[in-house]
């Protein structure tokens, strides 16, 4: 398990996370949803030991996160950032297996076979000699996250995987594609914390969900009990309404009424 | 193309390694006195000179040994660390244009000849040869570490832009040492300011054994250090915060390869002043061949910077004979050109 207990962190003088404390399971999805700046990228750094929070600690299976070198970090947990970067002509099969530095010393057939099979499951197993930088961006994001998914070793037991958006540039249907990939993957025993803004596909793939509201939690638990109209409204300021996902039994659908005023 | 990689890899190391080899054989038989290369196999065999065929001249046997050999060689040793130490600083910055210079090695190295050769020079003409000899490597040499140094310490903060912020300090300290040549360039006589000129320029003609011997465990630890972090300079290509995420130790990572520069890119720098444009264009052709994995254009830039300079060098030795042209003249009024043709092309592709 991944916990941080009463964490606090100020960037640039804004309290960003203000005592909060939230836990990763291994085989749980849990989903970090909120408005713009409620902390959730934030959230995710200190949860993966990226950042270290100014109070509060960080615990990863009982041992204090910041007592773990890179290294060791890098062994057990996987982090997307929102925007990864990648410089020089590195080819999509070369991106993924970075994700195994932590892991094998040598390109070995196992390892091979592990990148091939993360290249499938994101859809990339033809583009894998091309250079990364020429996908388009969905793409891209596609080949780092096949790259995290690496580092994992798609799913061995005890690893944690820590995503900020990972189908934020994804048309509707690989959205839910990537997202089958992270439930699978968490089945596995990897307990996955993800950040997302479309509230219904949170509803869908996650077993927790946390709202986040100005570095705090609003409220945490499975999705039919997070995602009421009356605590939406009030944190995403917007009138909300919920009825039946259409398609899968017992999960909440979420829809706002527009608001915008003209512009002045 | 990983695996298109994999295999150029592997044929680009041996090609280079022989052209390097070849370059070496060119640049020993080229020169005012040729030696022909049945000469060449009988006099290599046979350092010490006492069991030498009658036909071979004894005189052609102290220019391999004494003269083109060990210059040669010293070629090879300061185009290995520049082109190596260029691949790493290329990692290091994660910009294809980045020069090992950046780290304020090369400036601060001038900054010491110039004071070796200004202010000291009085000083040191009442000296032994051997000091006179040795007092401007080593003042450059040394200079050029304390400059690194100084960068490292001034850009290093221990937050995630760190490696931006040891750029920007050593565009700073490059800048003010530039202005400290500047000031003894002013106050120098006009012989001293021809000779700190042509240090600039670059130059072998100094070649010695016991120079090949000071400079080669320089460079040869300073390839190996960059060697060794080869893979975590790919992470690096991910920037700084996902490569720590992906278990690198990014603090060890810089000053293990900022160290390694001052190393190598010192020495290369003190033996044969500043050879111009090696570090920058080297990295980058190998890279646009190999691909960009360091595992593979660390030591193919060392083989290719090496054969660069040895080439480069030899024609330095014959186009003006009986003078010699600075050897940097060649590879900047060379590489220059090139290097604007490859970045003419590079914008044009989509």
């Amino acid at each position: 398990m991944i916990a941080c207990e009463a964490v606090t962190k100020s960037l640039g003088g804004r309290r960003v996370l203000d005592a909060i404390s939230a836990k990763i399971t291994p085989g749980k999805v849990l989903g970090l949803i909120g408005p713009n700046g409620a902390g959730k990228s934030t959230l995710v750094r200190t949860l993966a030991a990226e950042t270290r929070p100014d109070e509060g600690r960080v615990t990863i299976d009982g041992n204090d996160a910041a007592a773990l070198s890179p290294l060791a970090l890098a062994k057990v947990r996987a982090m997307l950032p929102q925007s990864p970067e990648l410089v020089f002509d590195f080819t999509v099969r070369e991106l993924v297996l970075l994700g195994r530095t932590p892991h094998a010393q040598a390109e070995t057939k196992a390892c091979t076979a592990m990148v091939d099979r993360c290249l499938a499951a994101v859809g990339l197993a033809a583009q894998s000699e091309l250079p990364a930088t020429s996908l388009s961006g969905g793409e891209r994001q596609r080949a780092h996250l096949a790259r995290v998914l690496a580092q994992i070793g798609l799913g061995e037991t005890g690893r944690y995987l820590l995503l900020d958006e990972p189908v934020s540039n994804q048309d509707p249907a690989w959205q839910l594609r990537l997202l089958d990939v992270v439930r699978e993957v968490s089945h596995r025993g990897v307990g996955v914390a993800v950040v997302l803004h479309d509230l219904n596909l949170a509803a869908r793939s996650c077993d927790e969900l946390a709202l986040l509201r100005k570095g705090t939690v609003a409220e945490v638990g499975p999705p039919a009990d997070v995602l009421r109209p009356a605590l939406l409204q009030d944190v995403f300021e917007v009138e909300a309404h919920v009825d039946q996902d259409p398609w899968v039994a017992g999960i909440p659908r979420v829809t706002f009424r527009s608001v915008s005023k003209p512009l002045g | 193309m990983a695996r298109i990689h994999r295999a150029r890899r592997r044929t680009a190391l041996t090609l280079l390694g022989a052209t390097l080899l070849v370059a070496v054989v060119i640049a020993i038989v080229t020169g005012p006195t040729s030696i022909s290369i049945r000469h060449l196999l009988s006099i290599a065999l046979d350092p010490s000179g006492t069991g030498l065929a009658t036909d071979v001249p004894s005189s052609e046997h102290v220019i391999f040994w004494s003269l083109r050999l060990p210059r040669a060689v010293l070629c090879a040793l300061v185009g290995a660390a520049l082109g190596a130490g260029g691949a790493a600083a290329q990692g290091l910055f994660r910009n294809p244009l980045a020069d090992p210079g950046l780290v304020g090695v090369s400036a601060g190295a001038t900054l010491g000849a110039a004071i070796c050769i200004v202010l000291a020079g009085p000083l040191l003409a009442t000296q032994g040869p051997w000091l006179r000899a040795a007092a401007l490597p080593i003042a450059a040499f040394v200079a050029g570490a304390v400059t690194t140094g100084l960068v490292v310490r001034l850009g290093g903060r221990a937050d995630r832009s760190a490696t931006a912020t040891v750029l920007l300090a050593g565009v700073a300290i490059n800048a003010f040492a530039g202005a400290m040549v500047g000031l003894l360039s002013h106050i120098a006589s006009d012989a001293e300011l021809r000779n700190f000129t042509f240090w600039t320029l670059g130059g072998m003609s100094g070649a010695t054994w016991s120079k090949v011997a000071l400079t080669t465990p320089f460079v040869a630890v300073s390839i190996a250090v960059l060697f060794r972090h080869a893979r975590s300079l790919d992470v690096f290509a991910l920037g700084e915060v996902d490569a720590r995420v992906t278990g690198v130790d990014v603090t060890v990572l810089r000053r293990s390869v900022i160290g390694a520069l001052a190393l190598g890119v010192g020495a290369a720098v003190s033996a044969a002043g500043l050879v111009g444009f090696v570090g920058l264009i080297v990295p980058h052709l190998v890279r646009l061949w190999i691909g960009p994995k360091h595992g593979g254009l660390i030591p193919a830039s060392a083989l290719a910077g090496g054969a660069l300079v040895v080439i480069a060098d030899s024609l330095a030795r014959t186009l003006a004979a009986p003078t010699e042209l600075p050897v940097g003249l060649l590879t900047a009024s060379v590489g220059a050109p090139f290097f604007l043709h490859l970045l003419r092309r590079e914008v044009k592709r989509p």
